[in-house]
């Protein structure tokens, strides 16, 4: 692959990781704890009205887990700097 | 003569009845509802889960609140928090070492103070709490609800007779003083543990 061309895919690889973590983030409900692999529910026991909970099984992402998606986004974007650009980079004759 | 007998008999039935033993719940709960939440302050959020595996059994005396027994206990292993590698270090031996001690119990020494308002009971349970395998005496304000005859209306066989109760209470417990990470973490995980259980005793009838 030509060196001109690691700028640009890692620069697109790097914002949609960022845009895609932080979009995942918000439509699973902004959770601003940590990421939960389970999710606590609520309820009543009718006859004696007791509280219980119960946990229903899926993964709701947390504020490390955007964290960690902006910062592995914001450095593949930082890497592409360090390719030429498609520009600037010398013709292959 | 006649009237005499009857009225030995049924006084000999009112004083048998008075002096009726205890009922023995058991709080494996057929529903599988039973649980106690316990919830730590920590960074960024608290630290709040659920513990399920209850089992036990409490004597509980309507006429006689005040002579209750009973043993509770939590398979720790069914300790659960949302977060799975919080869970996973929450069990571990660093925390609470779930293979090293697998339940947590609370034995109830005595009841004081009990008063008693139509079917709701409300008292000081005295009592051997041991957690992480260090037994303590603490004292917990609880309430024990009787449900005469609801046995059968909770499980959807009204068929089935038996009675219920309820105990609610809530307490909490220095982790340190248990041997959980004592003086260590002490800026990320609060000390306190909060606890609080409302959890149901079921007494069928044969």
């Amino acid at each position: 692959m030509r060196n001109s061309l690691f700028r640009p895919l890692l620069a697109s690889a790097g914002l949609i990781t960022l845009v895609g973590s932080l979009g995942y983030w918000l439509a699973s409900g902004a959770h601003r704890g940590w990421s939960q692999h389970r999710v606590p529910v609520g309820q009543i026991d009718e006859v004696t009205g007791v509280a219980f909970t119960t946990y229903e099984n899926r993964f709701v992402p947390g504020i490390e887990f955007l964290t960690a998606g902006i910062a592995l986004g914001a450095g593949l974007v930082a890497f592409s700097f360090a390719f030429p650009s498609p520009q600037s980079a010398p013709s292959q004759s | 003569m006649k009237t005499s007998l009857l009225t030995l008999a049924a006084s000999l039935g009112l004083a048998g009845s008075l002096a009726a033993a205890p009922i023995s719940f058991d709080f494996k709960d057929p529903k599988g509802v039973n649980a106690i939440q316990f919830s730590l302050d920590s960074v960024l959020e608290p630290i709040a889960g659920t513990a399920s595996g209850i089992t036990g059994k409490v004597n509980f005396d309507p006429a006689n609140p005040a002579a209750t027994t009973g043993k509770i206990s939590v398979a720790t292993t069914s300790l659960v928090v949302p977060n799975a590698l919080m869970n996973e270090h929450l069990l571990g031996e660093a925390w609470l070492n779930a293979p090293a001690h697998p339940a947590i119990t609370f034995e109830l020494t005595r009841l004081d103070g009990a008063t008693t308002t139509k079917n709701v009971t409300s008292a000081t349970a005295t009592g051997k709490f041991t957690l992480k395998g260090v037994t303590k005496e603490i004292t917990v304000p609880v309430t024990i609800t009787y449900l005469a005859d609801a046995f059968g209306k909770r499980i959807n066989k009204p068929e089935v007779k038996g009675d219920l109760i309820v105990l609610r209470g809530a307490f909490s417990v220095v982790r340190g003083d248990y041997g959980i990470q004592p003086g260590k973490n002490e800026d990320k995980v609060n000390t306190e543990i909060k606890l609080s259980l409302a959890v149901v005793g079921s007494a069928p009838k044969a």
